[in-house]
């Protein structure tokens, strides 16, 4: 026995090694790394990069935006055409033909208006899109293929808004729900979908394991159709830090990576042979927020004499490795961003005095800044911060919190964090994505909204541009809102950085258009084996 | 230390003399003295101590421990003047290890004198009042701390607060006293019977008296070696919590965390998980040595 | 007799721990700030269905109580749900133990592979290069932080040679039967998930193993030099037995209890060093989880890991004083 168990161990092991792994098969698989957890892959709760990956795989939106002419600009998707009437006030949508879902079903009306009665419903996720402007009873199907929008009021950003509104299999559902708030819906299949999905997509849910690995495969029945090369499985893969995800990149285990890298880490990336970084100026905003609604953060001079205090140049060109200062919430590239707005500016003189004026004395304030599990440049602007805080006699504690409880306490206005290192991508292509977006009270309860602010004037200025139809007299009160909310100093307004991801060159067809998660669609690529 | 009874001519077995006294402490340090890797462990605990009490004189950057950053040497590679490279935001690493000694011992010194202060008194009376049920009761608890692995419960403590020093502290305290309590019970009940003990009982001294001050200072020996290999054991404790998060916050440097945080970028930038970490070990083999050292010179065998 | 006596005694002893465990973990759990209920019930609760929530919890009731509610979930199986993964912790416990198990056992094989040989050797050779070189491993071994060792091991061999993988515990995991990879790979008769599972495994098993394996060898050493010093091993010499036979039939057997003490002591470092080895390596195991939960103060999957790790580690110590009695008979006379 003492000598037969040393051969038990190694004949297999020389077997594996000696047997060539064939199991591949002739699946196309590409694999993407990602920095966070999935948090949900339910099309009525998802917000954040990850999950938004997941839905925009195994589901079909009604509009989508045309990536493949390089715009953000909502065109036809589940959705074939549209009508706009009676002043802006209502959208009459026809749609497709033969789309099918994962089961085989056909998708129609009452599949569109079924996800839609949920979004609003579940409370979660987009639904804050719609609020005052559309209610259930307003959307209807009118026939087998047609749905019908009566807003309440003409709403300038709502075709763009369609691109968040993801088809469910109305049926699938409804026969797995459980008993819950919404009367006869049930729970409106709330446990169901959290696990499961009952999309049209063009990808369907393998496998997956919440903390590591989300497996996709190719939905044969995809109303789009299958060309050659196109990718049949997915590997999306959680891995936390960043020194593994280049490795795996380098080493061809992983095709692309995401977009949070460190900005020394693209520099060494684009040196390599091999592996292309893509690099765009991105819609994105990088900024700190301050909670408004706590005291002494309630007092703009407070507010004032921290953003006074922050060391913009460094930041932007050491940190971000040349990100364009941020002016204002709404990133500069988008189209109505207010040109009168000007950046925030370091005046650390200034800043000592608004906060004498405020009546705050030097170490009488500690704060804590929260930033996300994993993220560098967050944790670097936080040593920055509280290197530059300091000299006011400030101090700030950092906390390094997975992203899953962000979400979560900002929901809430007393675990509302005080101090939060946020990225905010555009969520739709318009301006009211981060202005009404970001500061109307209505939409107050997740990460974009941890400032809390409230203005009247803004609140009623924002309103008015949402219920304007003309282009111009529209823009011009977004641009107001915007001068406004700059000399609030509801956050510490850092930077656009510039959208930079990295990927093996074998990966064809990658296009950015500024739309948070679009641009990881893994149908749009192809892969080219030499 | 003995017996304060000025007017009794007899010195009491257990209490020796002063004279045996000093030729016995001669005879340790000579012991002590010959072993090259004493001194080695004595050495490295002399220069930690002396990092942690006037860190300003050693560092060659020492507002690098405080809110400072400089972004315009990022990542040196270990070299003058920097002889353990910059971070990722421009600070000396060697400058920061130094500081960490401070948080490190200071953490050890803590979580020893709380472990010390709980542990021995409760094993002074649950080895004296053995058979009682409040010496039973003692052990009992006694046992349920020493049944749970020390990490989990630290984690679980540190759970129900911040994760922050103070929690790490009083977290590895909470694990931490039963050794001591053990120990000592058993020591107690070893010379519980000696001689000395049942003199002074028939001299009517009462039995608390007799627990502090006859029976203590006889087991001194062994709580004291077994506390400086403790400190070894609490340094490696304490960085292993600061390594998955709970331990002195930004930008106070610990040992752990800095290698915690170094991970991000390895491997090109090395210095920044590896040296932290070699800190570590050469503070913990240090005490470690010492520890070992004092219990060959002093020649107790518990 | 002597022997059942001192099992039931030994099990008896084990009911206070538990309990006393669990009080522990209550208790902190209490102390813990922030609001379960409002966690719980998400952002839409109103006053009314948080009050509501709140009396079926039983957390207006006093303490003691809620304490034997609490116990009366745990009975059930019931930990509640973890708020970072939204799921019952029961069975994120499942899909991670596993992993965790087969991590500690392997090092536990590997200490015992390597080290329990070492330390014969180190006994046979004593004072050659052989044993000052088992010694130099041996004594530093103890001190050697193990995520620091990990994180060398990385490095030298994964990151720079590329002997090994870099983390995590497979890139192409076998179909999942007992949640064992190994296991399962070999049950399926899949040869390149075996590999790719034991690659995986090999560094941070070898780097969990390391301190144990000093720790071993050195036992080992310690007590075959006793057990060679004895008159008999003499005796057997003289008469021209060979030293291998010897050392096969009489050292091993009575070293058995040292090593045997041993491994029984250092399942539980094994276990809570296993936390820091899991988060080097990115292995997805129950000790990741359980750091991860702390941070982010997930109080069901806090007090779920807490209580695995804390019931294991006295099954543990459980079976090896039940194990240490059967081969030491003065054991159960003494106790």
């Amino acid at each position: 026995m003492k000598t037969r168990l040393p051969w038990l161990l190694v004949l297999p092991l020389v077997l594996a090694l000696t047997v060539p792994a064939f199991a591949q098969g002739k699946d196309v698989t590409f694999t993407y790394l990602e920095g966070q957890v999935v948090t949900t892959i339910d099309p009525a709760k998802h917000s954040d990069e990850s999950s938004h990956h997941a839905v925009i795989n195994m589901y079909d939106p009604l509009l989508y935006p045309k990536v493949a002419e390089g715009s953000m600009e909502p065109g036809p998707h589940v959705a074939a055409s549209w009508t706009i009437t009676d002043g802006g006030r209502t959208y009459t949508f026809q749609i497709r033909k033969g789309v099918k879902f994962h089961d085989g079903k056909e998708l129609t009306a009452d599949d569109v208006v079924f996800s839609f009665h949920r979004m609003l419903a579940l409370k979660k996720g987009f639904s804050w899109l719609w609020a005052g402007v559309l209610t259930a009873e307003q959307v209807r199907a009118a026939g087998s293929h047609t749905v019908v929008f009566n807003l309440t009021k003409p709403y300038a950003p709502f075709l763009g808004t369609m691109t968040q509104l993801f088809v469910v299999n109305r049926d699938r559902v409804l026969a797995n729900k459980k008993p819950g708030p919404h009367g006869e819906l049930g729970d409106y299949g709330d446990d169901y979908l959290g696990s499961n999905v009952a999309g049209s997509g063009p990808y369907m849910m393998d496998s997956w394991d919440r903390q590591t690995t989300l497996v996709m495969k190719a939905f044969p029945g995809y109303w789009r159709g299958w060309k050659p090369n196109q990718v049949t499985r997915i590997v999306y893969r959680h891995v936390p830090e960043e020194a593994t995800m280049r490795t795996l990149l380098l080493s061809g285990q992983a095709d692309m990576i995401d977009q949070w890298r460190l900005p020394t880490t693209f520099e060494q990336l684009k040196k390599t042979p091999g592996i292309v970084v893509d690099e765009q100026p991105s819609a994105q905003l990088y900024h700190i927020q301050l909670n408004n609604q706590k005291p002494p953060l309630t007092d703009v001079r407070v507010r004032k004499a921290m953003a006074l205090a922050f060391d913009y140049r460094t930041a932007t060109e050491q940190i971000f490795k040349g990100a364009a200062l941020a002016r204002g919430p709404v990133p500069v590239r988008v189209y109505g961003h207010a040109e009168t707005v000007k950046s925030y500016a370091q005046d650390v003189e200034q800043a000592k005095r608004e906060l004498a004026a405020a009546g705050i004395k030097p170490g009488q304030l500690t704060f804590d800044y929260w930033f996300p599990t994993g993220n560098e440049p967050g944790r670097q602007v936080g040593l920055l911060f509280q290197s530059n805080l300091a000299a006011l006699g400030i101090k700030l504690n950092l906390k390094e919190i997975p992203w899953a409880q962000i979400v979560q306490a900002s929901a809430n206005a007393e675990t509302n964090p005080d101090v939060a290192s946020i990225f905010d991508t555009l969520k739709y292509p318009h301006p009211d994505s981060h202005t009404y977006g970001m500061y109307h009270p209505s939409t107050w309860g997740s990460f974009r909204t941890i400032s809390r602010y409230k203005n009247d004037e803004v609140t009623k200025i924002l309103e008015q541009a949402r219920a304007t139809v003309e282009r111009d007299p529209q823009l011009a009160l977004y641009k107001r809102s915007q001068e406004l909310i700059v000399q609030d100093y509801p956050s510490v307004f850092v930077a656009n950085p510039v959208h930079r991801i990295a990927f093996r060159d074998h990966v064809k067809g990658y296009r950015y258009v500024g739309a948070l998660g679009y641009d990881v669609a893994v149908y749009d690529f192809t892969i080219e084996k030499k | 230390m003995s017996i304060a009874r000025a007017d009794l001519p007899i010195t009491l077995a257990g209490a020796p003399a002063a004279g045996i006294a000093r030729a016995r402490g001669r005879r340790a340090l000579r012991r002590f003295l010959r072993n090259p890797l004493s001194i080695a462990g004595a050495a490295v605990v002399l220069v930690l101590v002396v990092c942690a009490t006037v860190p300003g004189w050693i560092a060659p950057f020492p507002e690098d421990a405080g809110p400072q950053v400089h972004f315009d040497r990022t990542f040196r590679p270990p070299g003058s003047p920097h002889w353990f490279g910059t971070d990722e935001v421009g600070r000396d690493v060697l400058s920061r290890a130094v500081y960490g000694a401070r948080i490190s011992l200071t953490l050890a010194v803590v979580v020893l004198a709380i472990a010390l202060g709980l542990g021995i008194p409760l094993g002074l009376v649950a080895g004296y009042w053995n058979g009682t049920y409040l010496s039973a009761a003692i052990m009992r608890v006694t046992d349920v701390f020493l049944s749970v692995p020390p990490l989990a419960l630290a984690l679980a403590v540190t759970a129900a607060f911040r994760p922050d020093l103070t929690s790490a502290m009083v977290a590895i305290s909470f694990t931490w006293w039963p050794w001591y309590t053990r120990l000592v019970y058993g020591e107690v009940l070893s010379k519980r019977e000696e001689p000395f003990v049942e003199a002074a009982r028939a001299l009517g001294q009462h039995d608390l008296v007799i627990t502090f001050r006859e029976i203590l200072p006889n087991i001194v020996s062994p709580i004291v070696i077994k506390a400086t290999l403790d400190v070894s054991f609490v340094i490696l404790l304490g960085s292993s919590l600061a390594f998955l998060g709970v331990g002195a916050q930004e930008p106070t440097p610990d040992w752990g965390a800095m290698v915690a945080r170094g991970r991000t970028f390895l491997p090109v930038h090395w210095w920044l998980s590896t040296l932290p970490g070699l800190v570590i070990f050469v503070a913990v083999m240090g005490f470690n040595l010492l520890g070992d050292a004092l219990r060959d010179a002093l020649d107790v065998w518990g | 007799m002597y022997y059942r006596q001192f099992l039931l005694r030994r099990a008896a002893q084990i009911a206070p721990a538990i309990l006393g465990l669990l009080v522990l973990i209550f208790l902190v759990s209490r102390v813990m700030p922030g609001d379960p209920v409002r966690l719980a019930l998400g952002p839409e609760a109103t006053r009314e269905q948080i009050e509501a929530y709140r009396g079926k919890l039983g957390l207006d009731q006093p303490l003691p109580i809620q304490f034997v509610r609490y116990l009366g979930g745990l009975l059930r199986g019931d930990f509640g749900e973890s708020i970072r993964t939204y799921r019952e912790v029961r069975l994120d416990l499942l899909d991670l133990l596993p992993a965790t198990i087969e991590l500690v056992l392997a090092a536990l094989v590997l200490a015992v592979l390597i080290g329990v040989p070492l330390g014969i050797l180190s006994a046979i050779y004593r004072d050659t290069w052989v044993d000052n070189l088992t010694r130099l491993v041996a004594v530093p071994g103890v001190a050697m932080p193990r995520f620091w060792v990990g994180i060398l091991l990385q490095v030298g061999l994964a990151y720079q040679l590329g002997l090994f993988p870099i983390v995590g515990r497979a890139a192409r995991p076998p179909r999942k039967l007992t949640g064992f990879h190994l296991l399962d790979a070999l049950l399926t008769g899949d040869a390149g998930a075996l590999a790719d599972s034991a690659l995986h495994l090999a560094l941070p098993a070898f780097t969990l193993a390391l301190p144990t394996l000093a720790q071993l060898a050195r036992i080992t050493r310690a007590s075959m030099i006793d057990v060679f010093r004895r008159q008999y091993m003499l005796v057997h010499r003289a008469y021209g037995v060979r030293p291998a036979r010897l050392v096969m039939r009489y050292g091993l057997r009575n070293g058995l209890t040292s090593v045997l003490t041993l491994v029984g002591m250092t399942y539980g470092a094994l276990i809570e060093n296993a936390f820091l080895v899991e988060v080097v390596f990115s292995w997805p195991g129950l000790s990741a989880y359980g750091a991860g939960a702390v941070l982010s103060k997930d109080f069901n999957a806090v007090v779920g890991v807490t209580l695995v790790v804390g019931l294991s580690f006295m099954l543990a110590n459980f079976v090896v004083d039940v194990c240490y009695a059967l081969v030491d008979p003065r054991v159960r006379h003494h106790s």
